[in-house]
């Protein structure tokens, strides 16, 4: 019989395991199969919480601190671990203000209405129940305009949640451009990926709007081995570092802290029993869909099938991935994706697997004439511009007439400033004028900058230098 | 109603895996060799005059590829020779078919073949050492048997280069089992086009971005001659699991597969993780980055009779070794025995 990870009942105590720490009887194993009394396991659980904070620094004294909460289990823990860390004292070196946000996505579920109250009652309990100065905001106002500020509702300042809570207030313009964009999306999991982003760049913009300068996200080991996977298989490969570790710095404002990651999913589903947390169930979009239906959904299956049977699988992979690193910090800031902020990784090299791929996409493109294919790289080449029903890129038969009003955009033009997943999400989604105003206004700037360029080209005497300091 | 093809309009009659395009059978092949041809001339993979031996098992992707390595040789002047090289692993009932299809390839493609076995090369035959160690790590031998068998056979036809029928499918499992075990080493190398740190010659790979589906889909229409290799010593579970994820992937998002090819490519280490340093065997020169390569290694342990089973047991061993050679129709109890041996030897293979 497998312990890891098991409460132990009765008859287990009754034979005779006692702790390792102490020798009180156990209730509790541990992932490497030892066995713990329920306060020797709060102490470890503290203990290694505490521990990934002290070994990288990341955290200054008195930095305002923005905890994300989504009610799930380890956003559940996380908030607990940090609370009680201030009570008792326990960050005695470390003092940071915190203070706890959250983002009802609500939008993307077909839920009853009934359901969708109940679930943001009980993250109100659990925001008021934090202590922290508390906001709630919602994923539609990702789709605002990059320079006008994101509504933002304080749970801290009574009336105007009394009045307002349950309708959150969304304007309703937003609302349906979100959902435009969702309709847009054809797949699960472009959905998915696309979700994920708009979280993140939200998140982000409510931190700097409060004054924010980092954000506690709060994934488990168990979630970001699932990540390491997602992100090879969506072509994230150069992606993965900044996805699993506990700094992503991708943002020079606001950077992302991942305390959770040292702990396994059954560890926090432990921790939250012993405490007696109680989660707040809130659907995701693949909840009912199935396992074949998308990546992630997949991958998670498959991670938490191998963590069953081989259970050094979840920390291996993180082991792995703990290995990697990008090349952010080498790179010119020009060259980041504008959607997920990650380094270009479009192969400029002849043989990769991005070449091979334009190749085979103008193989099929040059119906006209293709015995006449040389293997010159034409410059309007690129993933986009493949010819699939699916996708937006001008191919004339009708499907992609919303793009016609506006001929500025089409997702070729999109594409050459995105990395290699972001692309492949971005084929999934029909309609490019839907995407949020923040990528369409910063891909019309760079593609006046280009113009600008190429008009004042013959004076420039340093070819490196892009007069972009942005 | 009939589709017409992507490319030239004429009635189609097969929808690409890779692009999900409907194609003629014509056009199908000229995209997918033209394709190869872009790997080969873009990753450089060939230089005029080279020798290359072309790993020939008789299975689907080395059939093809012998086939194609061929006309495109012929078709590009790349100007290389080209010769068939096998390995008999000695595995009843699994070479000795496979062996007769390499042999009729030979005819067929005009392209002179040398079969090397590992009893020449090792003394011991795969279904030997199936007895001796059981099924358990019977992948692992003869993964490590291969890779040098395969380059001392090309070293002794005088070849300068090795082409392998690695496919995009293996290569994207690769790259996941790499991850699941923890092999960063590994990682960093397996999306190389070409390696020249494995072996004592340089291997290439011009089925890198081929879609496995896409090799079969040109077979069946090329009605090229290949025998299904599915080894009769079933893989490790592991690897297993990693290739159904791979094709539940590749069911969701067809493009998965070069996907995890183009991570693989974009993958950078951290430069304080320690890399083995790659050496020389000292007993075979073959390149190792331990004093005793891994084949030596293994070889010793079967040629000291079962060493896990540790000293004072010899006798147990050779027993089961004597038993083992005998062995007519008792292959059971055989099984068996091995099983039990092979749990015991596990503790002992930390030591490797
Ligand atoms: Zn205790
Ligand atoms: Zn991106
Ligand atoms: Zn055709
Ligand atoms: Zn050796």
């Amino acid at each position: 019989m497998k312990l890891t990870g098991i409460v132990l009942d009765a008859s287990h105590t009754k034979m005779g395991k006692s702790c390792v720490k102490c020798s009180e009887a156990a209730t509790v194993v541990a992932r490497l199969g030892d066995p713990f009394c329920r306060a020797c396991f709060l102490e470890y659980f503290t203990h290694k919480f505490r521990a990934t904070f002290g070994k990288s620094k990341a955290v200054r004294n008195g930095e305002k601190v923005l905890i994300a909460f989504s009610g799930g289990q380890s956003s559940c823990a996380m908030l607990h671990l940090v609370k009680e860390g201030l009570q008792n004292g326990v960050h005695k070196k470390l003092r940071y203000i915190p203070g706890v946000v959250f983002i009802d996505e609500s939008i993307c579920m077909e839920q009853p209405q009934n359901d969708k109250n109940a679930q943001l009652e009980s993250i109100r309990g659990w925001l008021e129940d934090s202590s922290f100065p508390a906001y709630i905001s919602s994923l539609e106002e990702a789709m605002k305009a990059s320079d006008s500020e994101v509504r933002i509702l304080s749970v801290s300042s009574p009336e105007e949640v009394e009045v307002d809570f349950k309708n959150l207030k969304i304007d309703p313009s937003l609302n349906e451009k979100f959902i435009k964009l969702w309709h847009s999306t054809s797949t699960l999991t472009a959905k998915e990926d696309l979700l994920h982003i708009l979280r993140v760049q939200l998140l982000k913009r409510i931190s700097k709007q409060l004054g924010y300068t980092k954000i506690m996200s709060g994934e488990s080991g168990t979630r970001l081995a699932t990540r390491i996977l997602t992100d090879l298989s969506k072509g994230r490969g150069s992606s993965v570092s900044q996805d699993m570790s506990f700094v992503d710095g991708r943002d020079k404002d606001v950077s992302i802290l991942r305390p959770m990651r040292e702990f396994n999913s059954k560890e926090i589903a432990m921790y939250n029993h012993q405490c007696g947390l109680q989660h707040v169930f809130v659907p995701n979009i693949s909840t009912k869909a199935g396992q074949f239906t998308s990546i992630n959904a997949l991958t998670e299956e498959f991670v938490n099938g191998l963590q069953t049977n081989f259970p050094s699988t979840v920390s291996t992979i993180l082991k792995t991935g703990e290995k990697l690193t990008s090349q952010q910090d080498a790179a010119n800031t020009s060259s980041v994706c504008l959607i997920c902020q990650s380094l270009l990784d479009m192969s400029e090299l002849p043989c990769s697997a991005s070449s091979a791929t334009r190749y085979s996409q103008k193989l099929q493109k040059d119906d006209t004439n293709s015995m006449h294919m040389a293997c010159n790289e034409a410059k309007d080449t690129c993933v986009a511009s493949k010819p699939e029903t699916s996708s937006c890129c001008g191919q004339g038969d009708g499907s992609c007439q919303s793009l016609k009003k506006n001929p500025e955009l089409v997702s070729d033009d999109v594409s050459v400033y995105l990395c290699y997943g972001c692309r492949l999400m971005i084929k999934d989604v029909t309609d490019c004028s839907t995407l949020p105003p923040s990528v369409i206004d910063e891909v019309q700037r760079q593609k006046r900058r280009e113009g600008m360029r190429e008009e004042i080209q013959d004076f420039l005497l340093n070819d490196d230098d892009d007069g972009d300091d942005r | 109603m009939p589709v017409s093809c992507r490319m030239c309009g004429k009635s189609a009659i097969l929808k690409r895996p890779k692009t999900g395009d409907a194609l003629c059978k014509e056009c199908f092949f000229f995209a997918f060799e033209s394709e190869i041809n872009y790997t080969i001339t873009s990753g450089k993979l060939f230089n005029r005059g080279d020798r290359v031996a072309v790993g020939a098992s008789g299975g689907k992707d080395s059939t093809v590829l012998a086939y194609i390595l061929k006309l495109l040789n012929e078709r590009h002047d790349y100007g290389i020779e080209l010769i068939l090289l096998s390995v008999d692993e000695g595995i009843t009932g699994y070479r000795d078919d496979s062996l007769e299809t390499v042999k009729r390839n030979q005819y067929q493609y005009d392209l002179p073949l040398t079969i090397v076995s590992y009893e020449e090369l090792y003394g011991w035959t795969m279904d030997a050492i199936v007895k001796q160690i059981g099924l358990k790590n019977n992948c692992t031998f003869c993964g490590v048997f291969r890779r040098q068998a395969l380059d001392r056979g090309a070293l002794l036809v005088k070849a300068n280069k090795i082409a392998t029928g690695h496919n995009a499918d293996d290569i994207a499992e690769t790259v996941l089992m790499n991850v699941l075990r923890g092999d960063i080493a590994r990682l960093r190398r397996c999306t190389a086009i070409t390696t020249g740190a494995d072996g004592a010659l340089p291997r290439c790979k011009p089925f890198k971005y081929t879609y496995e589906k896409e090799i079969v889909m040109y077979a069946y229409f090329k009605k090229l001659d290949y025998f299904s290799t599915e080894c009769i010593y079933s893989p490790n579970a592991y690897r297993g699991h990693a290739r159904s994820y791979l094709k539940d992937l590749e069911r969701i998002r067809p493009s998965a597969i070069i996907d995890i090819i183009h991570s693989g490519e974009s993958l950078s280490i951290k430069k304080d993780v320690k890399m083995p340093t790659q050496g020389v065997c000292s007993r075979c020169n073959y390149i190792s980055s331990h004093s005793v390569c891994k084949a030596c290694t293994l070889l010793e342990g079967l040629n000291k009779g079962l060493p896990k089973l540790g000293i004072g047991k010899t006798h147990k061993s050779r027993r089961l070794l004597d038993a083992a050679e005998k062995a007519g129709d008792s292959v059971k109890t055989e099984t068996e025995n091995s099983s039990t041996s092979s749990s015991t030897m596990k503790k002992e293979d930390l030591t490797f």
